[in-house]
């Protein structure tokens, strides 16, 4: 009889609940990719929309590189919340963001942006500075508020805005959600549910941390 | 592509290899079950480092959030790249286990 190696006696046990965890991961992408368990996810958490003549339209940040464009979901975002104030839901659009970076400011390049489609200088409005979405609500409603807003219809991803008209109606507002799609919330393909049931996790996990440190 | 069509596509994939390794290349059907085994084990390995890096990199986001004045997004981290560092370390585990 051979001598018995610790370190291989002491390896079953922990791979044991190695093997139950990867088979729950496997179990997890092949329901999350091949069926429509995601689909059904994403449509009952998703905020839906509530279009109504508002005091302002309110767009919420994405992100921006250094030399001032937008990202994907931050277009999207612009693009709906100008096309809204076009459609003359309301006559104000707030625009806002992160702290400035390199010296471009994200919701001063969108406001740089929305004057060029057509959106009077007089009708917007840049709120710099929020780097979070609570931050957002905070600076924002300060803002609308000094200027007797009381009702906003709030632009942002379907998820995101489940968390951000909450924490918007804290601060006063009658807050109406404006949904723009930032991933497709009918997925038919196994890549694009996997990237669907991502995008919900992680903003359910927003959620949570919302909830954790008391901002919802 | 649709699901069964990917499902099929595998499902031909699995047999051809598995004739292959039965036929040509001298393996044994009852070496599949451990086969499996251990490659539940090495996703299972591959998840627990993923779910340890991403920890480590939040944490590290909120520590830097509170102790300076740079503000670090909880997107900023590659997601993608964490994915596929974490499948290198799960199967360098995986095969270092094997091997001591």
């Amino acid at each position: 009889m051979t001598a018995a190696n610790p370190a291989r006696d002491r390896a079953p046990s922990g791979l044991r609940g190695c093997r139950i965890v990867g088979a729950g991961a496997l179990l997890l992408v092949a329901v999350a990719g091949l069926t429509p368990a995601a689909n059904r996810l994403a449509a009952s958490y998703a905020e839906p929309e509530q279009l109504a003549p508002s005091d302002a339209i309110v767009v919420l940040g994405g992100d921006v590189t250094p030399d001032g464009w937008l990202d994907t979901a931050g277009s999207r975002r612009l693009l709906h919340g100008i096309l809204l104030y076009h459609r003359g839901l309301a006559p104000l659009l707030v625009v806002s963001g992160g702290t400035p970076r390199d010296g471009v400011a994200e919701a001063e390049a969108r406001e740089r942006i929305a004057r060029e489609m057509g959106v009077p200088p007089g009708s917007t409005l840049a709120v710099v500075g929020a780097n979070t979405t609570r931050e957002e609500a905070v600076l924002v409603g300060a803002a609308l508020r000094a200027r007797g807003v009381r009702s906003i219809l709030l632009v942002s991803g379907p998820f995101h805005l489940v968390r951000a008209r909450a924490v918007f109606a804290r601060q006063g507002l009658e807050v109406r959600a404006a949904p723009v799609e930032d991933v497709a919330l009918e997925a038919e393909m196994p890549g694009s549910r996997l990237v669907l049931a991502r995008a919900l996790a992680q903003e359910v996990a927003g959620w949570l941390y919302y909830r954790l440190v008391g901002a919802l | 592509m649709r699901d069964m069509d990917l499902i099929g596509v595998v499902a031909l994939t699995c047999l051809a290899a598995y004739l292959w390794g039965t036929r040509r290349a001298g393996l044994s059907a009852a070496g599949l079950r451990a086969a499996t085994t251990a490659t539940l084990e090495t996703i299972g390995l591959c998840v627990l480092f993923l779910a340890a890096n991403l920890a480590l990199a939040l944490l590290a986001i909120l520590v830097a959030r509170a102790w300076t004045d740079r503000f670090l997004s909880v997107y900023t981290p590659d997601y993608i790249t964490f994915a596929g560092v974490s499948l290198l370390q799960g199967l360098f585990c995986r095969w270092w286990l094997e091997r001591d």
